[in-house]
């Protein structure tokens, strides 16, 4: 589903040049549940940016649920983006002019794949699947930080991709709500979904089906931990 | 605060486009308080040292029955400070093209010693034979060789070649090019033998009374009793109204024009000011949270924010000022050429200028201070929050229910969120817009109101007769391009304003029973061709002074010898030439004219008119008949035409120079957009949209306030319109002009509007978003 061959990236900045991604190598199944690990600075964000096609590699070979994505034209890459990936920040990063169920209609209608008819029921059910179902016309401002998160996840399946990309997803809440959005993303693989959780915490209480670790742009592929 | 001002200094000098933008918003502000102030300041002096220098007179009458005794008589009476004869004939002149021009001859008592309505004699050449001095603005139309200038006067149709004797310069008289008169000066003597026996024509200047027409025309009737006394008679009083030029009805127009040009300039600029304040001091909000956090006071930063803004004022002014004063100047040379005055050059006190200075700087001022408060006023809780705006608001609540497309609701709330700048945006954009369309408007109107006027005529022709016998002039209807004819009579008469009870004089127009006069023409009332004591009136008379009369009431009007004539008043009459001094009356008569001043001429259906004056002109010359002159309609509207020619151009120009500063102004906060939606853009990137489709997401808010500013532009163009068609009718014309739409500038205006702003968020915007992208997202992730 998920193969980097050999992937370097190298970032211009005023303290110098950064080698973010050093010959990484990667490769995820589909309905992988994978937990990338890794301390600021390591890389881990650029690794994410190449994975969903937000940033291109510099060499080497990138392969997402069968596109090459160093083929791909800006424009081709945000409409394979929308279909094929979802992803949820850390910061939650919901448009804050628009209600919750607005934000997921939003990315329904930016994407264009999912039938006019079905956006407004499809946004609901999804809603519904979060837990949120009663708070669809809540602006984010109106939301906790556990529920922002849940409805970022309801808008990253908005078009129902087979990706679900998480950079940090937990990394703003307690620990009980982080349990809860642990629980649907888990509840998401078991769904089908192939999911990649990027986190500097410790992971010992999650549950994954493989590890990496990332360590100055070099990818080490762990031990499968059975999830 | 020190640390402030360096922090904020260090930030221009990094982002040194956005000091100069700030820089260059206070100059326009500027530029338009200083241009109005300046240009007051100099009309003001000019008219003092041009016009009041003229020594001008408060009101001329002509004398039947005229003696040197009848003048001395005058001169000594109480209400009687200086009296002079001055002698006004009409003729043509041939100009270098060798075609006859209107003439207007002064004849002075002594050129050396005119102590009325005074005139400069620039040049002077000594000449033993016959004489006349040329206005100088004239002097371009008699550009010929010859030292010898070719007239014609009423009466003769003899020309007579004087000497070109020298160069006036009157200021009291519309420049030669506007008014298409050449006017010039010769002594009284050199006019004796062409001037009626007999009469005279004197200027008569007051003493101890108010510069009102009621108190001239109190001292004018006294003088017309001393007049009568001494065994002749008055038999015309003119009254011009105190103070004021003879373009001053348009001079009027163009200063209210000029002064709303300054005040949308003033607004430009500090709306543009606003716009770039808001985007140096928008992105600062979490720097203040920040500095306010370290322990700053809310004002040490007002006081900081407060010194960066003065110098931006300061540099702003620098720029501003001398613009405003070159444009002020520029405009001065305009109202100058108008008025026929000399500009005086001489430099202002530098308490004036230091009078503009303040002028200009107190708003631009007190509208950054309002900015800056706001910021400084903010908590550190609110600063450091990441939403700069409130998203929950009542409106955008209800809105969002009344739309069905997210990214529809998502655009509508942008401009919500960022309320002040969007109703700024609309703001410039809608003046420009509404500018733009009332000075085409305005041109449309006045066009069609005169050609309705020219083209209701069914004589496109007119002859200013002096030979008033109709059967010499039976040649005229044998002309192949001639329809028919027909001789008109023009009577001078006073009546009794019924609001007032105040006698006025004015004329009564009579047409014989075959004019054709156009039904469309006739607002109020018919033409009954039958009735010999049927009256009707101008719109202006009927207006400002018959405002509750009846069909069949009486109007009663006087002749000089004091008959008094009954008329019933049977209808109102539009005509473009009869406004002045308050309106004319008209007859249908039930039997021809024996005199006439007057002939009309109908021209056969597709005879181009200067065709057809030529035959005329011919067969007038082989027949040997004098007149005073030929006008046709094409010219006459023309030349009415060109009068408001400087009011739409600046009408039009300030539209065009709003909708430019509004689009600058578009691009500004179009990089503000960007600039802070920077995560939205990011976000909707991850979501798999494309530059692209973020960049059609702004088109989508840039057209709704586009959409809006139309709208509005064109509800307002339709108010200005509206207003400057009664302004400019009632001055100059005396009646109200019918505002209309010029439909065809409109659509074309919006059809380039909506591509300009196409063509600049889809170029712009969109490399814009694609160039900042990877930063954007890496801001994200």
């Amino acid at each position: 589903m998920i193969r980097l061959e050999n992937v370097n990236k190298t970032y211009h900045t005023m303290g110098g040049q950064v080698h973010a991604l050093k010959d990484a190598s990667l490769s995820v199944e589909a309905g992988d549940n994978v937990v990338i690990i890794g301390k600021s600075g390591s890389g881990k964000s650029t690794l994410l940016n190449i994975i969903t096609g937000i940033d291109r590699a510099e060499s080497g070979q990138v392969i997402v649920n069968g596109s090459v994505l160093t083929q791909l034209n800006e424009s081709e890459l945000a409409i394979w983006r929308g279909k094929s990936i979802g992803i949820v920040f850390q910061f939650y990063q919901l448009l804050p002019t628009l209600s919750a169920a607005d934000n997921i209609l939003f990315a329904m209608e930016l994407v264009g794949s999912i039938p006019t008819g079905e956006r407004r029921a499809r946004a609901e059910n999804l809603l519904n699947q979060v837990g949120l179902a009663d708070k669809r016309k809540k602006y984010p401002n109106e939301l906790s930080g556990g529920e922002k998160q849940r409805v970022a996840i309801a808008r990253a399946l908005a078009n129902d991709p087979p990706i679900l990309v998480a950079d940090e997803p937990t990394g703003n809440l307690d620990s009980k709500t982080s349990d809860q959005i642990h629980q649907l993303f888990l509840d998401l693989n078991t769904a089908g979904k192939t999911i990649i959780k990027v986190t500097h915490e410790n992971i010992e209480h999650l549950r994954y089906n493989r590890v990496f670790s990332i360590t100055d742009g070099r990818i080490k592929d762990n031990l499968a931990h059975p999830a | 605060m020190r640390a402030i001002i360096k922090k904020l200094l260090r930030e221009f000098w990094v982002a040194k486009g956005k000091f100069i933008l700030c820089v260059l918003a206070a100059a326009v502000s500027g530029w338009g308080i200083s241009s109005v102030t300046y240009s007051y300041l100099m009309t003001e002096r000019d008219f003092h040292e041009n016009f009041d220098a003229t020594v001008p007179a408060h009101f001329s009458i002509t004398v039947d029955g005229y003696t040197e005794a009848v003048k001395e008589r005058i001169a000594r009476h109480e209400s009687v400070e200086t009296v002079e004869r001055r002698e006004m004939l009409g003729g043509r002149i041939k100009n270098n093209k060798d075609v006859w021009m209107s003439l207007v001859v002064f004849g002075v008592e002594d050129l050396n010693a005119l102590k009325l309505d005074q005139f400069k004699i620039t040049d002077r050449i000594a000449s033993e034979k016959h004489f006349i001095l040329i206005e100088q603005n004239a002097t371009d139309f008699l550009e010929y060789a010859s030292d010898t200038a070719v007239l014609q006067f009423p009466g003769s149709t003899e020309t007579v070649k004087v000497a070109k004797g020298g160069v006036v310069h009157d200021a009291r008289m519309a420049p030669a090019q506007m008014e298409q008169v050449v006017y010039s000066y010769t002594l009284i003597t050199e006019l004796d033998s062409l001037l009626p026996a007999g009469k005279a024509r004197l200027l008569i200047k007051t003493r101890n009374t108010e510069a009102t027409r009621e108190a001239y025309q109190e001292v004018a009737n006294r003088i017309t009793e001393l007049v009568k006394a001494q065994g002749a008679s008055v038999t015309e009083v003119v009254i011009p109204n105190p103070g004021e030029h003879m373009h001053q009805p348009i001079i009027d127009g163009i200063a209210f024009l000029q002064k709303s040009f300054g005040a949308i300039l003033t607004i430009l600029g500090i709306t543009l000011l606003s716009l770039i304040l808001l985007t140096w001091l928008l992105p600062q909000l979490i720097q203040v949270g920040v500095i306010k956090a370290l322990g700053a006071s809310t004002r040490q930063i007002y006081v900081g924010y407060l010194i960066v803004l003065l110098l931006i004022i300061a540099v702003g002014l620098s720029i501003g000022l001398p613009l405003g004063f070159k444009s002020a100047a520029l405009f001065n040379k305009f109202i100058a050429f108008l008025q026929n005055f000399t500009v005086i050059d001489e430099p202002f006190p530098i308490y004036t200028h230091g009078l503009v200075m303040l002028t200009a700087s107190v708003l631009p001022f007190l509208f950054g201070m309002m900015h800056i408060r706001r910021i400084a006023r903010i908590t550190v809780r609110e600063a450091l929050s990441t939403t700069f705006h409130s998203s929950s608001s009542g409106l955008i609540k209800y809105f969002q229910t009344i739309i069905h497309t997210a990214k529809l609701r998502y655009g509508m709330s942008n401009l919500f969120r960022s309320g002040i700048r969007t109703a700024l945006l609309v703001a410039l954009l809608s003046a420009g817009i509404a500018l733009f369309f009332t000075g085409s408007n305005l041109s449309y109107s006045f066009r069609t109101d005169f050609e309705s006027y020219y083209r209701a005529s069914r004589y496109a022709i007119t002859i200013g007769m002096t030979d008033t016998t109709s059967n010499r002039l039976a040649f005229l209807n044998q002309l192949p391009s001639v329809e028919s004819v027909a001789y008109l009579r023009t009577l001078r008469r006073s009546y009794t304003v019924p609001l007032t009870n105040k006698i006025k004089s004015t004329t009564i127009k009579q047409y014989p029973p075959d004019y054709d006069m156009n039904p469309s023409l006739v607002t109020e009332g018919r033409i009954d061709k039958t009735c010999a004591d049927c009256i009707f009136i101008h719109p202006a008379m009927r207006a400002a002074e018959f405002g509750s009369i009846q069909f069949g009431d009486t109007i009663s009007v006087t002749d000089k010898e004091g008959n008094v004539t009954k008329y019933r008043y049977s209808g109102v009459i539009r005509d473009m030439g009869g406004a002045h001094g308050g309106g004319s009356m008209y007859r249908f008569m039930t039997e021809q004219n024996k005199a006439f001043g007057q002939v009309a001429i109908r021209l056969k259906a597709g005879v181009p008119i200067p065709g057809a004056l030529l035959e005329i002109e011919k067969a007038l010359g082989e027949n040997n008949i004098k007149y005073s002159g030929i006008s046709n309609v094409e010219t006459l509207l023309e030349g009415a035409f060109n009068h408001f020619k400087p009011t739409y151009y600046l009408v039009q120009g300030l539209g065009l120079f709003t909708v430019t500063v509004a689009f600058l102004g578009m691009l500004i906060v179009l990089n503000l957009t960007i600039q802070e939606r920077t995560l939205e853009i990011g976000i909707m990137k991850a979501l798999g949209s494309s530059s692209k489709d973020i960049a059609n997401l702004l088109q989508m808010e840039f057209t709704m306030i586009t959409s809006v500013s139309i709208l509005l532009g064109f509800a307002l163009s339709i108010f200005f319109t509206g207003t400057l068609c009664e302004l400019y009718g009632e001055m100059v014309r005396g009646q109200r002009i019918p505002p209309l739409n010029n439909y065809t500038v409109i659509l074309i205006t919006i059809s380039l509007l909506m591509l300009a702003q196409l063509i600049l968020i889809i170029n712009y915007g969109n490399k814009r978003i694609q160039r900042t992208s990877n930063a954007l997202l890496n801001h994200i992730t």
